[in-house]
């Protein structure tokens, strides 16, 4: 490793600085940040935040020809066979920890100065977030996997419970940690069960020894096991009943955290535990099937629920739910070019769905409400947060020039190529739902179109998450989340096809942990993927636009608004808050999806 | 759902996970059988590569260190997320004058002074020896811990309410956890690996043997044992608050 | 003996949920967890068990077949991630039982629906 040429040993020397940086910093903050001014401590953070995004740029520039491969404590192989943690970076995981550092630098900076009774704890426990999100998609150990999820767990749901005196907080924060421990409990069986089969912990090596050995029962079903973990991390479906009521709840800073980076990280494990680890035993076509059926039910149901939501935070956490289902799409095509279409939309969707939670918040600190009755047309003087509420709306229906319409066009033409037209419009219809609902409230609020709202659902109570700060620095943070989906749009070709291509090719990644370098990879972007097809990309637009526009002023005798919630209602009803409905669901769902993996690889 | 009707909906679900992890199971190898390879390759670079008596020490610290500074620091985040989370509120105050308690009978008070030395030197001697005998960082800092039980247990509230987690712990806490990201960073300016083992191994069994692994089980011990008494304080803290004026 | 000691750790893994989707009280649903996450102790460890060996500690004995000291290592960091969630959960129940008057049944707990 040390004597290869000098950008690959820098790049050995970094690998695991994005995670022992912050590990440093972290500690440091929370026992001596009492005594330094504010400021100090809050500049500290940014800059560790900020170190975490280069070291990701650098990660991925240095690893476009090869991945970079290290094992922590630089062990080799002891009897032949590998005794320590491997340690992976190529584009699509070093993307991702740029990503994460990137978003946490804004939280830093929307927070500065708040929360101000706690110390430094709240920067402290960011900083161990950030560092736990590279982690988990840096480490190449299926052990290590379960560890960093739990650590990303843990600081999750004591950030989303953070107002203890609100008792909705508290609700919503223990609905996320029982559906986390319940997930990790399941991940950690099937860890267990591939151990007991292979004798390995590390994924290429899993890989490689899964590849030889009897094709039973176990192989599937621990594949189901494992990925339901991270699957509740993602939001998928029936794991997601968590989501809408922590990001109800939560702080509007973490809900942009968890949003933007904690689901992509759910969904990057996901693909990366299944190239890397399962696909030599079981075989893109039997496994397909089961992750495109959960991709679908999950952007329907995160769609239709978003469109049926007063609560502008409980809105956009189902449209969060409803992304994640076209992010799944991608990586469920188990193709280099879906792959590269979910990277493009992961970053383009991290920034829209950042810049609309900064909207909530500016709305929260100005009015101490995001209920879309009680808003209606007061936002008109906001005409800056009307905008970037409206791009952003736009932005989720999959406007072009932004990285969700450029990500949603390369995920349909994979479709496409791959035979699975009925995917198409699975995605138009999700895109266009969540970008309806956000336009419908944007237009309610800041411009007063329609009729105060008198639909039923969660109603924002007044007091209801006192936000200090006027919405100067809220605004900033928004315009730079929609100019990361604008720039992940126009200038993440080249980034989205090196991630994709390397993400699907689990073969290199064994081969880079096991032998050694490989040959040199080059990835480019079809010419087919500049802006897809047109009517594609502008009919999600369209029938955004229409959906909010018949919503708000649908004549008296046609009530739509009232038809599509008396429709919903089963779906509604599904939701019934109740932590021991949402464990049974995600227990059946843990069942349905072992047994389809079972099926179909027999 | 009703509870009548998750009942309902639970057994098949329940039947469906016993298939499932029937079927999963039935692959597991034999109970009891010999073939461990990472196992055996795991003691031979604990006993033959790094000198560690204490294979499981060896795994944890030295071969797997990266998954013990996750762990270490899913500790911290607990620690911190509790304190955050049971933080008194604005309207909350301390309970009764803890002078004012009734005081605990003397034998019991002597009894626990004894027993506080006893579990102090235990839980050293635990952390010392994590390379060498089943313990370490972890178990040691627990035992240290619990101790603020034992004080709890003998001295009754009285004591307690005297118990003010001084910052003198938070550092502990913060020094543990940093501690061990240290000497990882030595590692890599040392040798090029993030928490490589590069101190003289010395000779197995004895006290100074193993490289960094008897130092990173001394700077767990520090913070797990922190942690934990910051941890079950701000519990009692909490116990004080609820019982409310009298 | 091999369907016995798996078995166990089945059966203890779907009582501990059995219980966190039936339970009417939080501290009882918390305590289902802590169930639950103890079965993958002993299925771990049970893994990880070799007939006629002794512990992977050397201090006592220079050599001979021993169990996996991997599997120990791993049960370890189970065991920590275990407790210190469940650290976590009890400091949320205690919050939430605050509000509720001291008990918590997790269907009343249901604002955040629909």
């Amino acid at each position: 490793m040390a004597d290869a040429a000098s950008p690959e040993s820098a790049a050995t020397l970094i690998l695991l600085l994005p995670v022992a940086v912050p590990l440093l910093a972290a500690p440091l903050v929370a026992a001596v940040g009492r005594w330094l001014p504010r400021l100090l401590v809050d500049a500290l953070a940014l800059a560790v935040a900020g170190s975490v995004l280069g070291l990701g740029v650098a990660l991925a520039v240095l690893s476009r020809h090869h991945d970079v491969v290290i094992t922590a404590g630089g062990w080799g192989d002891v009897q032949g066979h590998p005794v320590g943690i491997a340690v992976v970076a190529d584009p699509a995981s070093a993307g991702l920890v740029a990503l994460a550092g990137f978003v946490t630098a804004l939280v830093l900076v929307y927070t500065w100065r708040y929360f101000e009774d706690v110390d430094a704890i709240w920067h402290a426990l960011l900083l161990v977030f950030l560092a736990a999100l590279s982690g988990l998609v840096l480490v190449g150990d299926l052990f290590s996997l379960f560890v960093t999820l739990e650590l990303v767990s843990v600081v999750g749901f004591v950030l989303t419970g953070y107002r203890v005196e609100a008792e909705r907080s508290v609700q919503g924060a223990l609905s996320f940690a029982v559906a986390s421990t319940v997930g990790g409990v399941l991940s950690l069986v099937g860890i267990a069960l591939v151990y007991a089969r292979t004798g390995e912990l590390g994924l290429a090596p899993v890989g490689r020894a899964l590849a030889a050995g009897p094709h039973d029962a176990l192989v599937p079903l621990s594949l189901g096991l494992v990925l339901v973990g991270y699957l509740v991390k993602a939001a998928a479906v029936p794991f997601h009943f968590w989501t809408a009521g922590a990001e109800m709840v939560a702080p509007t800073p973490v809900c942009i955290a968890l949003s933007g980076v904690m689901v992509t990280t759910g969904v990057y494990a996901v693909g990366r535990i299944y190239h890397v680890a399962y696909q030599p035993a079981l075989p893109a076509a039997s496994v397909r099937p089961t992750l495109l059926g959960l991709a679908a039910v999950t952007a329907l149901v995160g769609a239709l629920m978003s469109l049926a939501q007063r609560h502008f935070k409980r809105m956009l956490a189902f449209s969060t739910i409803a992304h994640v289902g076209i992010l799944l799409v991608g990586i469920g095509l188990l193709s280099p070019a879906g792959a590269a279409g979910a990277a493009i939309y992961a970053v383009g969707h991290a920034g829209a769905k950042g810049a609309l939670f900064c909207v909530a918040g500016i709305l929260l600190s100005r009015f101490d409400t995001v209920d879309e009755g009680q808003l209606h047309g007061r936002g008109r003087p906001l005409r800056g947060t009307a905008a970037v509420a409206l791009l952003g709306g736009l932005a989720l229906a999959g406007v072009p020039p932004f990285g969700t319409g450029l990500g949603k066009a390369v995920t349909e033409d994979a479709a496409r190529r791959s035979g699975l037209t009925w995917l198409v419009p699975v995605l138009v219809l999700a895109a266009a739902l969540t970008g309806a609902a956000v336009l419908r409230f944007s237009l309610r609020c800041f411009l007063g179109w329609g009729k105060p709202a008198r639909e039923p659902g969660i109603e924002g109570r007044p007091d209801e998450e006192p936000e200090p700060d006027p919405p100067g620095r809220l605004l900033i943070s928004a315009w730079l989340l929609l100019a990361l989906s604008l720039g992940a749009g126009v200038a993440g070709t080249a980034w989205g096809a090196a991630a994709g291509d390397r993400l699907v090719d689990g073969a290199a990644y064994r081969h880079a942990v096991l032998v050694g370098a490989g040959p040199i990879r080059h990835a480019t972007a079809p010419a087919g993927w500049v802006w897809g097809g047109v009517p594609l990309a502008v009919a999600p637009v369209l029938v955004a636009l229409v959906v909010a526009v018949l919503w708000l002023a649908a004549p008296p005798r046609v009530d739509v608004a009232r038809g599509v919630l008396a429709l919903l209602s089963p779906l509604r009803r599904w939701h019934s808050g109740r932590v021991g409905d949402e464990v049974t669901w995600m227990l059946a769902g843990t069942v349905v999806i072992g047994l389809a993996l079972f099926v179909a690889s027999r | 759902m009703t509870s009548r009707q998750r009942r309902l909906v639970a057994v098949p679900v329940g039947a469906g996970l016993a298939v499932v992890l029937a079927l999963a199971f039935h692959g597991l190898p034999a109970f009891g059988t010999a073939h461990h390879p990472y196992g055996d390759a795991s003691v031979r670079a604990a006993l033959a590569l790094r000198h560690t008596a204490n294979a499981v020490g060896s795994v944890t610290f030295d071969q797997r260190g990266l998954d013990t500074l996750f762990e270490e620091f899913i500790l911290l985040a607990a620690v911190l997320g509790v304190r955050l989370l049971l933080r008194p509120a604005a309207g909350e105050h301390q309970g009764t004058d803890p002078d004012r308690e009734p005081r605990s009978p003397a034998a019991v008070r002597a009894t626990v002074l004894v027993l506080l030395g006893v579990t102090a030197v235990l839980s050293v001697s635990v952390v010392l020896h994590g390379h060498l005998s089943p313990g370490g960082g972890f178990q040691g800092g627990v035992l240290a811990a619990s101790g603020l039980h034992l004080l709890y247990v003998g001295g009754g509230p009285r004591t307690l309410a005297r118990f003010r987690p001084s910052a003198a712990l938070e550092l502990l806490e913060a020094a543990g956890a940093g501690g061990y990201v240290v000497i990882g960073l030595v590692g890599l300016v040392g040798s090029g690996s993030f928490l490589a083992n590069d101190l003289p191994l010395g000779r197995t069994g004895s006290l100074l043997s193993a490289g960094t692994v008897p130092l990173l089980n001394i700077v767990v011990g520090f913070e797990v044992g922190a942690g934990l008494v910051l941890l079950l304080a701000s519990y009692f803290a909490q116990e004080r608050l609820a019982e409310g004026p009298r | 003996m091999t369907a016995l000691a798996f078995g166990v750790a089945a059966v203890v893994l779907l009582a501990g949920l059995y219980g966190v989707v039936t339970s009417r009280d939080y501290l009882h649903l918390v305590v289902c967890l802590v169930v639950a996450q103890s079965s993958t102790y002993v299925l771990l460890l049970g893994i990880g068990y070799r007939a006629h060996a002794t512990a992977p500690v050397f201090s006592d004995h220079p050599k001979g077949p021993v169990v996996d000291p991997v599997v120990q290592a791993l049960t370890l960091t189970d065991v920590v991630v275990g407790a210190t969630v469940l650290a976590l959960l009890l400091a949320l129940v205690v919050q939430a039982a605050k509000g509720a008057g001291g008990y918590c049944d997790p269907d009343a707990l249901n604002d955040l629906h629909g």
